[in-house]
């Protein structure tokens, strides 16, 4: 083990005397030209204190051992990363299902305020009288109102209808029970009359 | 077998990364979990609005009254496909207006690719100068605006929104900010980031006490008896007195608030509320409501009616100039008697006459939810302006300034038992995703006894089945008081000018509503001739609308 390790150290080796030698003289610490001219001979302080650390050094294990570590590290990052684009693609999605609801909210705000004016103004109290006028019916006072009272109780007075007690017109209708038809049997189609037929036929 | 090799900065790179990957990871999850706060919300540009629907009006029995519409437009010229300008704005120019000038700047302004000619057109304008330009050359937008269902007979009531969006007068000032909701933003265009994206909030639907039927109806009767008496305008208010609510308030001249631009501004404010009148003859049963309630006077008390009375500097007829000896209050209410108002008023004092006046709401505003209402003004005694012939002249509702609103609540405390309700045109509130909320009738109090309005409520009906036979109902009892009012002579043709009017209210037992009527200026004079026949047209409409039950004898269901 320890060959093996020398084997990959040949830096150490071969600077070994060389830094421990100049070490040596160098603790003395003299001074004058000669003492200048031995630190320049004195290896790189950066090579002293990390004699390991050339770059003539073989990686290579070391990078393997962390290999899982780093893979594990780019994994997750990349999880991370397309959890990321699926998140920004979503929030992109529904802010554009936002846009297309906001259209679709205007659209349909537009067809209710046109649906609500077009119901108020069909129920417009001015536009229905008119359409009433239009269709016959007019507004009346009530001395126009004749009332008429039909009988049909067994308690009517037969007879001239002026006669009858009580508020009632000339046009007071008193039948009398008998001369009210019952029918025997539901009249079925073929018992109305063809005349009936015909007129409906050629009614509007 | 490989030595081991010291990386002392890897463990740093490792945290670096881990680092990384937690910010990362505390990212994802925000953007996930945490919803965006308002403020970073607000901050983030560019922001649209997203412009929430105003609310609607409903009448009491869920009948449009107004509504968000889209028929108003903004049109867009572009000037690189109008291959002849001038000939364009030739034509253009009788609908364009004042705006055909600056329209003109901006197609000689060779910077400008887009000329707006219209902010806020009418149909018939955005189609007019739509048709003049070549296909593709004009871009009309449709902008929120506003439909009125009834028009004019309720312009004052409702009043307006602007081209900007804010309630002019009426419900649509008073209730700006319910109508309104909340503006909505969203990111951008394409709205790519739905955390910036803050939805709208609809404006609240009101659901007013007007009766729609009633209030057509109204103005329609209202309309006829300007025309057919010449009179220069009028008010009539429906009033449930149990309530406070608003059945109907219809004034003429009025506008169409769905072409408010084309009307006389000073048309926009709701006389019913705005405009002051004195009452004349109609406060007689306030002040003679205050001497009986105080025990001062009763029914049955009598005076002697002179025809005239001198009192406090000034000479006060009676408006028959006849003088009819001993009187009691019946008489003197029924015959409207100058002199038995000015001995009422004497008799109470003026401190408990004002007092009494103040306790009704007359000289105040009523809080009515409608804006722009006045106060009125009735000087009391001590005041600046204050002289003593006031009393003398107030006694018979001369020399005061009431709206009436204030008028018509007054009559209607009595018609409620004494006890005064605020007027009040919004029964319900429909907020947008919530519960609708009712807001519940407003009391301002228990002016008179039950007894006294009683009271008061019989003598008026007497005062109908005498002197203001046209306010008799087929099918209902009911009471009122007229009333003829002068006016300074505003017109300088040296002849006075008056107010008629009558404040009644039906059936007499449990009214179920007070009518008042005020017409300006009307060829036929008193108030008996012409208002009352209105107030009897405008209660059978009521009365059929609200089904209410004949309480006459001998009438038919």
């Amino acid at each position: 083990m320890n060959e093996d390790r020398a084997a990959v150290r040949p830096t150490e080796r071969l600077t070994e005397g060389l830094t421990e030698g100049l070490s040596a003289r160098l603790s003395e610490r003299p001074t004058g030209r000669l003492a200048i001219a031995a630190s320049a001979l004195r290896a790189p302080r950066r090579l002293a204190a990390r004699a390991d650390a050339s770059p003539y050094l073989d990686r290579r294990p070391p990078v393997a051992a962390l290999a899982p570590t780093i893979l594990v590290a780019v994994v997750v990052f990349t999880m991370a990363g397309l959890l990321w684009v699926r998140q920004a693609n979503s929030v992109a999605d529904t802010g554009r299902e936002i846009a297309r609801a906001l259209d679709a909210r205007d659209a349909l705000l537009m067809r209710r305020a046109a649906a609500r004016v077009a119901l108020a103004e069909a129920t417009d109290p001015l536009r229905l009288a008119e359409r009433a006028h239009a269709l016959g019916f007019a507004e009346i006072d009530e001395d126009d109102v004749e009332v008429v009272t039909v009988v049909t109780n067994g308690d009517a007075t037969v007879g001239d209808p002026l006669a009858s007690p009580g508020r009632r017109s000339p046009l007071e209708l008193v039948v009398p029970p008998a001369a009210i038809a019952v029918p025997e049997v539901e009249p079925s189609l073929s018992t109305i009359p063809l005349s009936l037929w015909q007129a409906l036929e050629d009614g509007p | 077998m490989r030595g081991r090799v010291d990386y002392p900065r890897l463990p740093w790179l490792g945290l670096a990364l881990l680092a990384g990957l937690g910010v990362v990871a505390t990212r994802v999850v925000l953007l996930s979990a945490r919803p965006p706060s308002s403020a970073r919300a607000a901050s983030w540009e560019p922001s649209t609005e997203v412009l929430p629907q105003r609310g609607s009006f409903w009448d009491r029995r869920g009948r449009l009254i107004a509504t968000a519409s889209y028929d108003r437009y903004e049109v867009i010229l572009e000037k690189d496909k109008l291959p002849d300008p001038a000939s364009f704005l030739a034509a253009a120019a009788p609908y364009l207006g004042a705006r055909a000038d600056f329209a003109r700047l901006q197609l000689d302004n060779p910077a400008v690719q887009w000329v707006t000619l219209f902010t806020y057109a009418m149909p018939a304008d955005a189609e007019a100068v739509k048709a003049l330009a070549p296909d593709g050359a004009i871009v009309v937008r449709p902008l929120p605006s506003r439909h009125y269902a009834l028009g004019e007979a309720a312009g004052h009531l409702t009043g307006f929104v602007d081209a900007d969006g804010h309630g002019e007068y009426g419900l649509e000032a008073q209730y700006q900010e319910i109508l309104t909701g909340a503006l909505g933003h969203t990111p951008g265009p394409f709205g790519t980031d739905p955390r910036a994206y803050v939805p709208p909030r609809d404006g609240a639907d009101l659901v007013l006490t007007i009766d729609r039927d009633i209030q057509m109806a109204t103005w329609r009767i209202l309309a006829d008896h300007i025309g057919k008496q010449d009179a220069t305008g009028g008010t009539v208010i429906v009033l449930e007195p149990s309530t406070g609510d608003i059945l109907a308030s219809v004034s003429y001249p009025g506008y169409d608030p769905n072409n408010f631009g084309a009307a006389d501004v000073n048309r926009y404010i709701d006389p019913a509320i705005g405009a002051y009148y004195p009452p004349g003859s109609v406060l007689k049963p306030i002040s003679l409501a205050a001497a009986i309630d105080g025990g001062v006077l009763s029914p049955d008390s009598t005076y002697d009616d002179t025809g005239t009375v001198f009192v406090h500097g000034v000479t006060i007829p009676n408006q028959d100039y006849v003088a009819h000896g001993p009187s009691t209050m019946w008489q003197m209410l029924q015959l409207s008697l100058n002199v038995g108002a000015v001995h009422v008023a004497d008799t109470l004092g003026s401190t408990a006459f004002y007092r009494g006046l103040d306790a009704f709401g007359l000289g105040h505003a009523t809080g009515i939810d409608e804006a722009g209402e006045a106060p009125g003004s009735i000087v009391q005694p001590g005041a600046d302006g204050w002289v003593a012939s006031n009393f003398a002249y107030n006694a018979f509702g001369q020399g005061m300034d009431v709206t009436p609103m204030q008028m018509a609540a007054a009559i209607a405390t009595l018609a409620n038992d004494g006890r005064r309700m605020t007027p009040r045109l919004v029964r319900q509130v429909r907020p947008d995703g919530a519960d609708p909320q009712d807001l519940p009738p407003r009391t301002a109090g228990q002016i008179v006894s039950a007894a006294t309005a009683r009271t008061l409520r019989t003598m008026m009906e007497s005062v109908v089945e005498s002197t203001a036979k046209a306010a008799e109902l087929s099918r209902y009892t009911s009471g009122g008081k007229t009333g003829t009012s002068e006016l300074p002579d505003s017109d300088g043709d040296g002849e006075k000018d008056l107010i008629a009017s009558f404040c009644g209210f039906f059936p007499v037992s449990q009214p179920r509503a007070v009518i008042l009527v005020k017409l300006d200026r009307p060829t036929g004079e008193l108030g008996s001739r012409v208002a009352a026949p209105i107030f009897a047209e405008v209660a059978e409409v009521v009365a059929d609308a609200l089904g209410v039950r004949a309480d006459k004898a001998g009438a038919n269901q």
